[in-house]
Formats: C-alpha cells, structure tokens, sequence
C-alpha cells in the first residue's frame, strides 16, 4: 500500500509539468482559438534564458551573434525570473502581432500549423544557442525530501504542485471577475461585437497573449530545476498536457491542472504495475494514460452529429475535381522516369524519398483534405506497415506483391480504430487523438525491443517479380533503377487512385462530409461509413507508403516514423495543398530528405538552419496562402474553364417551363403521370404526439399533425415555436418520443440517412449546403442515394432552372439561388415527403410566387410537402391546410381560410388580417 | 495594456547595450597552454593519402556531439604532423552528420561511397545501425570505438576498438562480483541502439559471475524520472549503473539521492560534463566504467592539440572518442603494416595488427584478429578501465580490468 502511495506522489512532479503546459494551453486557446503546439518550445525558451541569467549572461536568440552576453556575476532567483519573464511576455507579444493576429480568420488547421512553424523556429534557433547539453539550474524550491515512515517525497515537487494549483485557481478568478477577463471572453464569442462595445480586440488579443506567454514561461522556469531543459523533450510534454487540455475543453483552467496532475500520478502508478508484472510491455504503456483518457472524456461527452448551434468553421479550401488524368500522368511518368535513368547515387535517392513520402502525404490528402478529418497518425501508420511487411518477408516469407498488400492492410486495420472516435469527436480534437495514438503506438510497437525486431533490426527482404529484382540494393548499387522505377509506378498508381476517388460518389460524399456533416446525414449520407472509409482508405494508402519506405531502406527503424517527423509531414502536406493530389505530390517534393532538400544541402551546410528555414517558411506560407502552394495553379486552371460569363439564374425565364408538360415528366420518379389525387388522400406522413424536451423545457409539445400524397401542409407560428424543431424531431436529427410513420411504415428508430433513404427529406433554414461543391455536386449527392435514376439530379436542374448555375462553385451564388440548390437537392432524392424548412427566405415576392408554382408541380406529381415560413402571404396562397404552432403546442388547424380568420391565431400571430396589412408579406422576425 | 511592451523593450535594450559594451561571448573550455604540453617531435606523412570517412552524429534537436568532429579533426592534424600519419599515408578525412535520424544516415552513407573513401571512422553514433549494414554492403570497413548496435557488434567488417558493451556491462560486473553484491540494475536512457544494448548484452556477464540484473528503460520525453528510478531502487540492487546522455544522467543522479540510495553507482563516460557534479553534489565514490583515462599523459596531449586546432571546443561528450578513433586506427595501420591506400589494404592492416595501444585508453590494447569476445565478433578488445570518481568528477584512481573470460562460452 505505501509503495502505490509512494509511486503516487512521485508522480506528482511529471504532473505538475503536465498541468502548467496545459494551463498555458487553455490560456491561449480560450484567448484565440488556436491550439498552440508551441507551447513547449515557449517554456523552454524560458527556461534557458532564466538558466542564463542564473549565471549572469542574457542568451541572445538570434542565430549568428554570439550565443550569450555576460552582464553580471550571477543573480538571484527573483531578478533572473523578472527579465526571463520579460522576455518571454515580448516574444509572445511578437508572435501575436506578426503569426496570430494575421490568421484570426484562418481555418482552425492552419493556425495550429502555423504553431507547429513556430515550434519549429523556436526549437531550431535553441538548439544553434546552446546545443543539447543540459543547462544545470540550481532548485528555486527546497529541494530536501520528505519522509513520511518509509515513504520518501522530494519537497520540491509538492511545492511545484502547490504553486501551479494556487495560479490556476489566481488566473481562473482573474479571467471570472476581472474586466479583461470579462472582454476576453467577449472577444473570443465575437470581434465585431466588442468592436461595437467599444473594446478593441488587438489590444485584448495582445494582453491575453502576452499572459499566455508568461504562464509558459512561468511553468518553464519551474519546471527547469526538475527537468533538465533540452531543446526536445519539452515538446515531448505536449500530448499529455493537450489531453489534460482537451479533458479540460480547453475551457476550465482549474480542471486542465487537475487532469494534468491525475495524469501524471497515474502514470507513475501504472510505471510501478508493469514493471511488477513482465509479461505487460515494460515501455510506452504510459502513453496509454493520456490517450485513454482523451478518448473516455471526449467519447461521454460528445454527440453523434453536430448540433444546430455548433459553430461551422471556414472548410480547408477548395478541393478541385480532376479533369483530365492521362494527360498528367503520362507526362509526369515519362519525366520522372528519365531523371531517375539519368540521376544516380544520392540523387536518384533524393527522388526516390519524394515519390515514396508522396504516398503518405496522399494519404493526408484522402483522410484530412477530402474528408476532413485532421489525422496526425498517418506516418505512424506508414510505419505499422513497415514493421508489418518485416515480419512478413522475413518470418513468413511472404512474396512480393502480396506482402506490401497484406502490410497495408494491417495498417487499414488500425487506422481504422484510429478513426473510430472521429464518429463522435470533431475538428482538432481528432487531430490531438490521432496524436495521442501515434505517440502510443510508436512507444509501445515501435520502439519496444520485444516487438520490433530487437537489437539486430526490423530487415525487409527486397521485393522481387517473377524472378525481376526489385530490390533497392545495397552500397555502390544503391539505389537500383529497377527499385526506383517501382516507386515511380507505385507512386503514379495512387495517385491516380486518389484522383478518381475524388471523382468518385465516395468522393463527393467525403466532401460533403468536411463541408456539412448535417446536410449530408439530411441528403442520406451514411456519415458513420463514409468516416470510417476514409480513415480506412487513408491507412492503406499510408501502409503502402510504409512499405515502400521499408524497401528503400531494407530496414524499418523508429526513427523513421517518429510521431513528430509526422507531425512535420502533415504540416508540409498542409503548405503544399492537402486538399489535392499535386499538393499531395508537392509535398513530397518538399519534404525533409526530399528533392528541394538535396538541393538545399548543396547550397551550404544545413542542420539547424533546415529548420529554422521551414519553420518560418511555414508560418509564411500559412499567413499569405492558406489554402497551399498548388491553389495559384487551381486558379489558373479554373479561370481557364469558367471564361464565359456567368448569368445568374433567373426565375422569370424558366415561368415559362414550369406549366407545361416538361414539369410533369421532370418530376424525378415520377414518369408515369400520375393524376392528382384528392386532397384527402391517404396521409403519407403522420407525426403522431411528437415530444422535444431538453431537460425541463419543452420545445415541441405532443404535436400531431398529418401529411397526405399530393397535399401541402403549411407549418406557422412565431420565432421559437418549434417549428424546425418539429421538422428536427421527424428527421431524427433530435432526439424525441411519439410516432413517425412514413407510408404506413413506422420510422422512428431509424438514423437521419436512414430516413432520407425511405423518402423523408428535409432542407434546412440555413440551407447547409456544401460550400466548396458546385451546385451540381450538391444536387447529385442527394440524386445518387436513389437506386438507378442517375438523371433525377438533371430532373431537378432544370424544375428549379439551375441551367446556368450548374458548374458554379455555391460559395459564389446569391441566397436567391442557394435556396433554390437546397431545394434541388431535396428534390433530386425523389421524396415521398418533402419537409422545406424556410424555403422563401431571401427571395422577393415574385420570386416567392414563382417558388410556389413549383411546389404546386411537384405536389400533383404526388409528393407530400410540409411547408414552414414566414411569407404569410405565400403560404395561404399555397397551402391545402395549415397547422399553427405557438410555444411547441398546436393551437390551431385547418384550411387556410379557417385559419386566417381563428381569433387565437389571430391573436399569437397574424395581429390584423393580412388583406388589410400593406401588400407586402409580413415577415415577422 | 499596450504601454509596457514598449517601455519594456527599452529596459532591455539598454540592458543589452551595456552588456555588449563590456562583455565578451563565453563559451566553456579547459584546454591548458600548449606550450606547457610537448606534442613530440614532428614527423610529417608524405606518402599518398588516403581518403577516410568520419561519421558523427553532428548536432540536431536530439543530440550535440558536434565536438566529436572538431577532436577528429584536431587528431587528423596531429596525425599527420607529429605521427607519421597511417603508416606514412596522410588521413584525408571526409566528414558526414547524420543527426541521428535515418535519412542522415543514408545521406552520409551514400556521401562516403562516393567518395570512395577507404574505410570509415566513427566514435559514437546512435543510428548505427542504420549505417553500418549499407557500408558493410559496400565493402567499407567500419571503425568504432563504441558500437552499440547488433549490426555493428556482429558486422564482418567491423572493428570495434574498444570492449564497447562488452566492457561497460562486465566492467561493473567484475567489480560487483569483487564487491560481493547480489543485484545490479541498469537505469538507461531509452534510445533504442542505447537500451537495446543494456538490454540484450548486459545480462550475459552477469549471468556469468551469478549476480541478478534487471534494466530499466527511461522513454526519451519523460519529465520527471523519479517513478523509473524508485521502481528501479524495488528491487534493492546493491549498484546502480546509469547509461545516457548528461541531461538524463543528471536527473537520475538526483533522483536516486532524493529516494535515499545508499548503494554504489556506476555512470559510463558520456554521463558527465562540466555541470554534473555542480548539479548533483558531490560525486565521490561514483565508479565509471570507462575507456579513457582523463589522467593518462595522452590525455594531457589531447587537451592540448584540442587548444590548438580547434579552440573553443569542449572535452567532454564523445570527444575523447573522435580523438581515439583517429589516432587508434593511425597507430594500426602503422603497426599492420598497410600496403595500399584502398578497403583491400586498410581490411589486412587492421587484421594484421596486435595489440595496438587504445589511444587515450590509459593501457588498454586492441588486436583485431583475435576475438576477444567471441559472442561479439566485431569487438577487438578485452579491457576497459574503471575509474573511481572524486567530487568533482574527476578521475581519483583508475584500474584496467579484463572482461573477456566473462563472454567465453
């Protein structure tokens, strides 16, 4: 028992570590919204100046003067820790003004790469100042121990404990009750709003990053005396302390130090437990602490799909649907091919390591630019196939093609328990997880000697076909022509697959995903499959990436495949253009061992200054060019197609259209015309005493209301009513009690797509459509859930007259025409009831007259419509009955003229009768 | 708010003005005068060089060995000056980093292959085995003082000049078994070739002189190692041995005098710098299993070369090692008699020659045609020095011992 309590408090000091970098992680996300991965270097920084100053020298961090400046003898603790403090609150200072402020718009991504750009830098110009012996700093607290019956505790590490809980609990209570903490908050909700308060958001922005940096350099000049500072291992802290940050929702200080703490003390305890038991891996298994419990916080707490209030952040930038794909492909395999014949030795190899780290950044391209997730795990991934296909070439003796395949397929394996918590997690939080996984998985796999081929190495047998040698070779013939035009084949094959999977419905629907993860559940994409595809598709990619690596090395080694070699790979994947395959083939180009690099080697010695150079190479790219070094060809090429003029679609022309025939038979599904039936026809949608609540409110009260073939039902109340609450409650993206019948089949247990897919289709009120498709991408994806029409989705184009529009990106059109795409697309999934949720919104009166004959088509083709807006006029004009909400309750229906004329609808609603009001409709906000 | 930035920035301009204005860059150094060292009587090589590689580290993120090339340089220029050169053949020495990380690994190898070198030297280098394989391919001798990986230890064309792991695990083991102990355990620094090493050879004299031994492996990126040091102190080990680099040594050194270890402790070579014995105390009585002897006359020598060929540089680390290297396989191909200046010669030079004096080694010899360490085929040599330590860190005494009857099977 003594000893659990003794390893317990032992791991109160790498606790303690944990629970500052997370406080300062808190700190500079809750002021900025970036999830600063600098926040180690940060401290380290710190830490070195202060051990300096310790000594009586400043340490000047720039590259080239001389490393340190003597100024006094020695100093004390206080005066040492002033200056180190000063000059931590100027650097983050700097980094607001010159990285951060820039980006304040900038995707979530490309802030967090521009602190990896920032880590870089830092970490770089330390190592060029003080090498990587350790700075020996004298203790701040006393460091004697304490001995309680045979338990001994170094004093110093409880006193660290103690101090970072007390300014946890000091900056938790400045932030509550202070005015700039209160302006903080105000700022961080919305700028344009404090504008309008009065207060200025760069000077917030500037304090709170200032304080930021200061509680980094307040836990680095703690932490100094008990961890030897060394320009790495700082940045080693980062994932336990983002898993305390993110348990923590990078919200609550006191809870990030808590969490932080717990880790570490665990940590120690299961340190102890592994080592009593040998048969448990004896390393890496402490990695297990933090990953478990970003996965346990984030999986309780999190829900399926996105909730309606939940901010949706600007996408990773366009993603360009491949034209042509012979053309370039025989053009880059036969140029690639003759500088490989022609290049040797190193340089042969240089391209080699950029073809085969182009398939692992394709990988990204798949996982995070289409489908957008933020995976980091991708070159850990690589690296499981390596291991993988070591085993077996040379345990099992498996033969080239089938060992890579297999290897891969190993790796798909675990990418896709890698993805499994994107089903619930969103945004950089899966990226924090998929971190957390690729330092476990490299702990425990990789660098375990049990597991990864021991002392004399993971070797892979060299890849040879029918009877060819492939291999890579080995000293004066290495690297082999034979090896180095595999990898060109191997590396043009993915690409190629990577392209038409872009093209593809998987595709589409892996953009609609990153775009709306709610509209594509509502247009009946299986979000659930399409993740989980992608990470799998991803993790092969990535697999035979590794495989290739392992065979260009001919042993598979963990410093290959290092979590932070990966984290640097994504973030040239990123500066590249991640959302597209020759940003993905760029940034092979690009990377670490790669051609650009061979020839910066030849400029002049490199070392440090490679990372100095990418790192601020990095920052600049992600500040003038979010969207990666490839979008200035996308453009070039887009502006090339879209030189005629554009004509925006007008509603008036296509009048015309809608009375006659062509509108009958373009009603998808429908070909056989199918004579209006009555209006009391059987009801094909029944909502039978429907019930929101959230917690104790009630939003949608026992409502019952009945929708038959051919009808338009209108759905009316005031703001907060529960009217798209209701339309939420029938399409399942609520959770809610009573019946949903669908065509006499009862529907209430089925998924949001599921729905979709047995005829309940929705639009939404903020229309959610895929920003970055075109308008025909949008439409198609709802058209291809059906079985067979292909062509319902060219039905819908021209019912709703999107002739002109149809290869306009939709982040181009006006809300007119975005209502009317939203509107295709619902239709285009061949309804049987159609659910429209605000469809008049932002069109005119003439345009709303318009829209209603069109409903009027699509009603007599035998589709029921539920009809909610605030265009009174249109929807007694249009509808066959009304239902009247007020506060979640029914308190009226009927026909339209029953209904105008109700004095309790009058009363909640209408106020005068609207043939008396201005003939404008009343649009009640 | 916006006001403190700028009036701060003063203060510390002014602050830096005045520094600068007074004040000379520092670097740390302790290298005596060279006039009170004699390097010898010169003698110049003149005969055909020969093209060698140098393997190193380098300086990166992970590691700073950056004075290991600087000691061989330095060695080079002595070498050729003072000693004769490789049996009358000035060294060439081509220079490569790999910042220990695979793609260095495979630049330096390709890099010596071009160059079309005649053998390659290296001290320390922790992704060996990504280097050696490829040059043994090759057919390039690989010369080491220090190996650690299998595929260095095990090579066909590898020359380990030192015991390597062979010493620094039976050099403890003989003085534990001196010392009576029953339990010994090693808390090392999880580097895989570093912790592979301890791991996987380390038992073998232990085993052999029936004392208990266990290995603890620290993962790089631990902030506080206290926990992995008090689970090693759970098994009541009477010695606790210590493999890393000074920063880890450090925290383990005060680690184990927090939980109160009253034991022996055992830190190899590259454990200590300058800042050790500040950091922790007082190292007295520490024992280091070591290949150098800092208080042999050559050491002296050394100090003094590295005053004057490459000022500034510091003495600690692997340095010693970039010195011995040169120096050492110099003194082969001397006494091998090395015909001709390609891989065919300096391979029957090495083979051929006995019981070469271990540069800076304080008497330890080499013969790499013998085994020595027949588990370890690579390994040219027996002996290893353990040195007992005074509060400083400096070398108090010194004793050669020899831990080949621990590896006969």
């Amino acid at each position: 028992m003594t000893t659990y309590l003794q390893f317990l408090l032992l791991g109160l000091g790498s606790g303690a570590v944990f629970a500052a970098l997370a406080m300062a992680l808190v700190l500079t996300y809750r002021s900025s919204g970036v999830i600063n991965f600098a926040t180690g270097a940060i401290a380290m920084f710190t830490a070195y100046s202060y051990a300096s100053l310790r000594n009586g020298k400043l340490l000047v961090p720039i590259p080239g003067l001389p490393s340190t400046v003597t100024i006094t003898g020695s100093m004390g603790f206080l005066p040492a820790a002033a200056i180190a403090l000063v000059e931590v609150g100027i650097l983050g200072l700097l980094l607001y003004l010159v990285v951060f402020r820039p980006l304040r718009n900038a995707p979530d991504v490309a802030r967090a790469v521009a602190s990896l750009g920032v880590m870089a830098v830092i970490q770089a110009v330390m190592v060029d100042r003080v090498g990587s012996s350790p700075l020996n700093v004298g203790s701040i607290f006393p460091s004697s121990t304490i001995s309680i019956g045979s338990i001994r505790v170094p004093q110093d590490r409880l006193w660290f404990t103690l101090v970072i809980v007390l300014l946890a609990c000091l900056l938790a209570s400045g932030y509550r009750f202070t005015r700039f903490g209160t302006a903080t908050r105000a700022v961080a909700a919305s700028e344009k709003g404090a504008f309008v308060s009065g207060i200025s958001p760069t000077s917030i922005g500037a304090g709170n990053s200032i304080v930021s940096a200061v509680v980094c350099g307040i836990a680095g000049i703690l932490i100094a005396p008990i961890v030897a500072p060394l320009p790495l291992t700082y940045t080693l802290f980062i994932v336990p302390a983002l898993a305390a940050a993110v348990t923590a929702r990078f919200d609550s200080l006191v809870i990030a130090v808590a969490v932080g703490l717990l880790i570490g003390v665990v940590q120690s305890l299961v340190q102890y437990v592994t080592a009593q038991h040998s048969w448990l891996p004896q390393v890496g298994t402490v990695d297990f602490v933090p990953l478990i419990l970003i996965l346990g916080i984030l999986l309780f707490r999190a829900k399926a799909l996105p909730g309606r209030g939940e901010m949706q952040r600007r996408s990773l930038g366009h993603a360009p649907r491949p034209r042509s794909l012979l053309l370039p492909s025989v053009v880059g395999l036969i140029a690639v091919g003759v500088s490989l014949v022609i290049a040797h030795g190193t340089l042969r190899d240089a391209i080699i390591t950029s073809l085969v780290l182009a398939i692992v950044t394709l990988s990204m391209v798949v996982v995070t630019g289409y489908a957008g997730q933020v995976s980091l795990a991708q070159l850990t991934l690589a690296g499981v196939s390596g291991f993988l296909l070591s085993d077996l070439t040379t345990k099992a003796g498996v033969p080239f093609p089938i060992a890579p395949l297999l290897a891969a397929l190993g790796a798909t394996a675990i990418g896709l328990v890698i993805g499994l918590p994107s089903l619930r997690i969103r945004g950089l939080s899966i990226a924090v997880v998929t971190l957390a996984f690729a330092v476990t998985v490299q702990d425990v796999w990789f660098n375990n000697l049990d597991l990864n081929g021991g002392p004399a190495g993971a070797h892979v047998t060299g890849p040879t076909l029918f009877g060819l040698d492939l291999s890579a070779g080995a000293g004066k013939a290495f690297p082999r022509l034979s090896f180095a035009l595999l990898c060109l084949v191997t590396t043009t094959l993915v690409a190629l697959g990577v392209a038409l999977l872009r093209r593809s419905r998987l595709g589409s629907d892996m953009l609609a995903i990153r775009a709306n993860e709610r509209s594509a559940a509502a247009a009946g994409v299986n979000v659930v499959r399409v993740k989980l595809l992608a990470f799998g598709s991803g993790a092969f990619i990535a697999g035979i990436g590794g495989a290739m690596m392992g065979y260009q090395q001919t042993v598979v080694d963990s410093t290959q495949f290092n979590a932070l070699i990966g984290l640097g790979l994504f973030a040239i994947a990123y500066v590249a253009g991640i959302t597209s395959v020759s940003g993905g083939l760029l940034a092979g180009v690009l990377c670490s061992g790669g051609v650009l690099y061979l020839g910066l080697t030849h400029i002049g010695s490199l070392g440090v200054w490679y990372d100095l150079i990418t790192g601020i190479a990095l920052i600049l790219t992600v500040i003038l060019n979010p969207e990666g070094l490839v979008r200035p060809l996308h453009s070039w090429a887009s502006s090339r197609r879209f030189s005629r003029p554009v004509v925006t679609a007008s509603p008036g022309a296509a009048t015309q259209e809608a009375s006659s025939e062509v509108g009958l038979e373009a009603v998808p599904g429908r070909s056989r015309a199918t004579p209006p039936e009555g209006r009391d026809g059987a009801p094909l949608l029944q909502l039978k005493e429907l019930r929101v609540s959230y917690g104790g409110m009630v939003a949608v009260d026992d409502v019952t209301l009945s929708v038959s073939r051919s009808a338009i039902v209108g759905l009316i109340g005031p703001n907060g009513a529960g009217k798209t609450t209701l339309i939420d409650a029938a399409t399942g993206f609520v959770e809610s009690t009573g019946s949903v019948v669908l065509n006499g089949q009862a529907i209430e247990g089925l998924r949001p797509h599921q729905r979709a897919h047995a005829g309940l289709v929705r639009t939404f009120q903020a229309l959610e459509l895929f920003a970055d498709l075109s308008v025909e991408e949008n439409v198609i994806i709802g058209a291809h859930r059906t079985t067979g029409q292909g062509d319902s989705g060219l039905a819908a184009r021209d019912l709703l007259g999107l002739d002109d529009i149809w290869d306009r990106p939709v982040a181009e059109l006006s809300q007119g025409q975005r209502q009317l795409v939203s509107i295709a697309r619902a239709v285009a999934a061949q309804p049987k009831v159609l659910l429209l949720d605000e469809p008049a919104a932002g069109l005119n009166s003439s345009e709303s007259r318009w829209l209603g004959e069109k409903l009027r088509v699509i009603r007599d083709a035998g589709i029921a419509i539920l009809l909610v807006d605030h265009d009174v006029q249109l929807v007694l004009d249009l509808c066959d009955a009304i239902h009247v909400l007020d506060l979640g309750r029914t308190i009226a229906e009927g026909s339209p003229a029953e209904v105008r004329s109700d004095p309790v609808v009058v009363a909640a609603y209408l106020g005068t009768p609207p043939d008396e009001a201005p003939s404008e409709s009343l649009i009640l906000r | 708010m916006s006001r403190r930035p700028t009036r701060l920035l003063a203060v510390l301009a002014a602050v830096a003005l005045i520094a600068t204005a007074c004040s000379s860059s520092s670097t740390s150094t302790s290298s005596p005068s060279t006039s009170s060292v004699s390097l010898g009587a010169k003698h110049e090589a003149t005969g055909t060089p020969i093209t060698m590689g140098f393997i190193s580290p380098g300086k990166s993120a992970t590691t700073d060995e950056s004075n290991e090339t600087a000691a061989a340089q330095a060695a080079v220029q002595y070498v050729n000056g003072y000693s004769n050169g490789a049996n009358g053949h000035p060294i060439k020495l081509v220079t490569c980093s790999t910042l220990e990380t695979s793609t260095g690994a495979t630049a330096c190898v390709n890099q010596m292959i071009q160059a079309n070198v005649a053998g390659v030297l290296l001290g320390v280098e922790g992704v060996g085995n990504l280097v050696e394989p490829p040059l043994e391919a090759a057919g390039i001798p690989y010369i080491i003082t220090e190996a650690g990986s299998q595929a260095e230890l095990l090579g066909t064309m590898t020359y380990n000049l030192t015991s390597s792991i062979a010493g620094l695990a039976g050099g403890p083991a003989l003085y534990a078994q001196t010392h009576k102990m029953t339990q010994v355990t090693t808390v090392v620094l999880g580097l895989p070739t570093l912790a592979g090493a301890y791991q996987a050879f380390g038992p073998i004299p232990f085993k052999k002189v029936n004392i208990g031994y266990n290995t603890i492996s620290v993962p790089v990126g631990t902030p506080d190692v206290t926990p992995q040091v008090q689970t090693a102190l759970q098994g009541k080990p009477q010695m606790l041995m210590i493999a890393g680099d000074p920063g880890f040594c450090q925290s383990v050194l005060k680690a184990q005098k927090t939980l109160g270890f009253t034991g022996t402790i055992a830190v190899i070579q590259q454990c200590l710098d300058s800042s050790t014995a500040s950091a922790v105390g007082s190292l007295q009585g520490v024992i280091s299993p070591t290949f150098y002897n800092t208080n042999s006359p050559q050491f002296k020598v050394f100090l003094a070369l590295l005053g004057k060929y490459a000022p500034g540089t510091s003495s600690g680390g692997a340095a010693p090692d970039g010195f011995s290297v040169v120096v050492s396989f110099a003194d082969a191909m001397t006494m091998g008699n090395l015909a001709s200046v390609d891989v065919k010669g300096v391979n029957s030079a090495m083979t051929a020659a006995k019981n070469v004096p271990l540069a800076l080694g304080g008497g330890t010899t080499f013969s790499c045609g013998s085994k020595p360490v027949p588990l370890l085929p690579s390994v040219c040599s027996g002996g290893i020095n353990i040195a007992t330590l005074d509060a400083s860190g400096a070398t108090a005494s010194s004793a050669i011992v020899d831990v080949s009857p621990l590896y006969q099977p």
